[in-house]
């Protein structure tokens, strides 16, 4: 893994994260799945990747670009799932900053995340907003 | 290890089974959060943060403790919606939430939902729900909002 060299409270508001790549091997998903319990079977049945690994990923790809500082914790999350990624799928992730401000003594930065598959099928986007310790 | 609630395994998605109703349950879905799988998810998904690993560490942070990924609690929520939309749901799911509290390993929580709205429009059937997830302490860890449109 590439160490992130800034770190993200220091990213400017629109500045796009280096985009990263993830192959969703059946050995990463049920890494996934098992790290989340999840015993269902739904998605491995139907062959597809579950929305939340995507998303998991997603914020993976931003967590390789800049760096959080320790303690910091997850406000909230959005996510919108367009289409599901196929079991074996490569996807890329990036993430964008559109939120960058200091309330009181904590940083608020809001990061724009998006999913594509292969052949740029547009597969998630979302947006997570993390609380930067003082 | 954690166990979840069996009551959904092997049950068709809410959708197939048909009359989706503003009221309906969804859920309950009940998870054991243990260090170790706060230990799984931090390789799974790459987020070594130390709030949830280290518990020197934890200890000096306002939660005085370690505590769970808010991503591996919604993972439990996508769970419950996948269960319950089947495929539908990883093709037009929609999820917006707030992280309200701290999951503290050891803790089990009950991730739960109800349909608010079916509203029926060209692109098919959207249902709109709230999400919860609970701690055995009572208090609520995750609000939020669900949409998933069925065709």
């Amino acid at each position: 893994m590439t160490q992130p060299t800034s770190s993200l409270g220091a990213v400017a508001v629109g500045q796009a994260l280096p985009a990263k790549r993830y192959a969703m091997t059946p050995e990463a998903v049920a890494s996934y799945l098992q790290a989340v319990d999840d015993r269902s079977g739904s998605c491995e049945a139907r062959g597809i990747v579950p929305p939340s690994a995507l998303l998991a990923y997603a914020l993976r790809s931003v967590i390789e670009a800049a760096s959080l500082p320790q303690g910091t914790v997850h406000g909230s999350q959005e996510m919108e799932a367009l289409a599901a990624a196929r079991i074996g799928e490569t996807v890329t992730c990036q993430g964008t900053v559109v939120h960058n401000t200091i309330r009181g003594e904590r940083r608020f930065v809001a990061v724009d995340l998006t999913v594509h598959g292969e052949g740029g099928r547009f597969l998630l986007q979302g947006r997570a907003t993390v609380v930067l310790p003082p | 290890m954690v166990s979840p609630l069996s009551s959904w395994q092997g049950k068709l998605p809410l959708v197939t089974r048909g009359g989706i109703q503003a009221g309906a349950a969804l859920g309950p879905l009940t998870k054991h959060v243990t260090q170790e799988q706060v230990q799984r998810y931090a390789e799974a998904s790459g987020d070594h943060n130390p709030i949830h690993l280290d518990a020197e560490f934890a200890a000096r942070t306002p939660y005085g403790r370690r505590v769970a990924h808010g991503m591996l609690t919604l993972a439990f929520v996508s769970e419950l919606l996948m269960q319950a939309f089947g495929r539908a749901w990883a093709e037009s799911g929609k999820l917006r939430v707030r992280f309200k509290g701290a999951v503290v390993p050891g803790q089990r929580v009950t991730v739960s939902g109800r349909v608010r709205r079916v509203q029926a429009g060209p692109e098919g059937t959207t249902v709109e729900c709230a999400v919860s997830v609970h701690a055995d302490d009572g208090s609520e860890v995750l609000a939020g909002e669900a949409w998933v449109t069925t065709r």
